[in-house]
């Protein structure tokens, strides 16, 4: 087997899948029942249980993705195990931005009367996920190893651009949706109680469950660069121990 | 001055909470079982590996065998 076929060894990665499972469990028992309701947007605002944390995963996966890109485009830390990462954590980052915007418009129709507004945020958003879409696509062009993870990881670095003006586009424009509660640029959070508690445990949670994904993503994506390694060497065995067909035709 | 907050469905938010919460959950769980048949199916289907050093055996630019080059 190859030298890094695996991110966590396989009884770490049980540990974080049964951990998602429990932080989950108890996120849904609070964020469904345990937290109060919101005096103003009533039962609606439990969506931001998973709405938040679902942003915030989107972020830390872009992220990574970034940062891996980095490693592998500087020559010290060259290895293709940071290529595979990133392109895992985009994947799983394409994930949450779906459900961010899914969750967000979910929202969005209670309060606001629409399922979308031409907000800055929301189209930032949008950008953010076909933007890393378009990153997607680019890994599944083929192409020589080296070569193909050099692009990938260019345009992983300039697809993070947005993820900033994701963030800040609140700050920066009077958009319809609101500031910052958490990470505003005074980290003065705006909530508190068993309602901050809760998104908290959103966030933890999530986050177990994105390192675990990611190792799963990872494991997945090594299999399969495994067997395309295999079938190619089986490949050239069989070409090599086949008569030369120029002897065959004399 | 009292701000009056009008929201536009406020009653029903409790419908849209159950939507996104399964929501969330169905597709989790969905591409959560989806990654583990994947590689499960991988882990069945690999094909034996060359022997090392073999006619057949992967080299890197260094010509060993088997160099960690990775892939995509």
């Amino acid at each position: 087997m190859r030298e890094k076929d695996r991110l966590l060894d396989p009884w770490l990665s049980r540990v974080f899948g049964w951990a998602s499972i429990v932080s989950i469990v108890v996120l849904a028992l609070f964020g469904l029942w345990g937290a109060p309701e919101d005096a103003t947007q009533k039962e609606a605002q439990r969506l931001m249980y998973l709405h938040v944390p679902a942003a915030w995963l989107a972020y830390l996966a872009f992220g990574v993705t970034a940062l891996a890109s980095a490693l592998f485009l500087w020559p010290r830390t060259r290895s293709l195990v940071w290529d595979r990462i990133a392109g895992a954590s985009a994947e799983l980052g394409v994930l949450f931005t779906a459900l961010t915007l899914v969750l967000g418009s979910l929202w969005g129709r209670p309060v606001w009367g629409v399922w979308w507004a031409w907000d800055a945020r929301l189209v930032t958003t949008a950008v953010l996920f076909f933007l890393y879409l378009g990153y997607l696509a680019l890994r599944r062009i083929p192409g020589e190893p080296i070569g193909s993870a050099k692009r990938n990881a260019i345009a992983a670095l300039i697809a993070f651009v947005d993820v900033p003006i994701v963030h800040f586009s609140v700050e920066w424009w009077r958009t319809l949706h609101q500031k910052a509660t958490v990470f505003n640029p005074q980290l003065d959070a705006h909530i508190d109680g068993v309602m901050a508690l809760t998104l908290w445990i959103g966030v933890i949670a999530f986050t177990i469950l994105y390192v675990y994904l990611l190792d799963r993503r990872y494991r997945l994506a090594s299999l399969e660069d495994e067997m395309e390694e295999r079938e190619i060497a089986a490949a050239i065995e069989a070409r090599i121990g086949a008569p030369d067909p120029v002897e065959v035709g004399r | 001055m009292t701000l009056a907050v009008h929201l536009a469905d406020a009653n029903y938010g409790w419908a849209y909470v159950i939507v996104g919460w399964t929501l969330t959950g169905t597709v989790l769980a969905a591409y959560f079982a989806r990654m583990a048949l994947r590689i499960r199916r991988a882990e069945r289907t690999l094909p034996p590996e060359p022997a090392a050093g073999g006619p057949g055996a992967m080299r890197g630019p260094s010509g060993r065998p088997h160099e960690n080059l990775g892939n995509r």
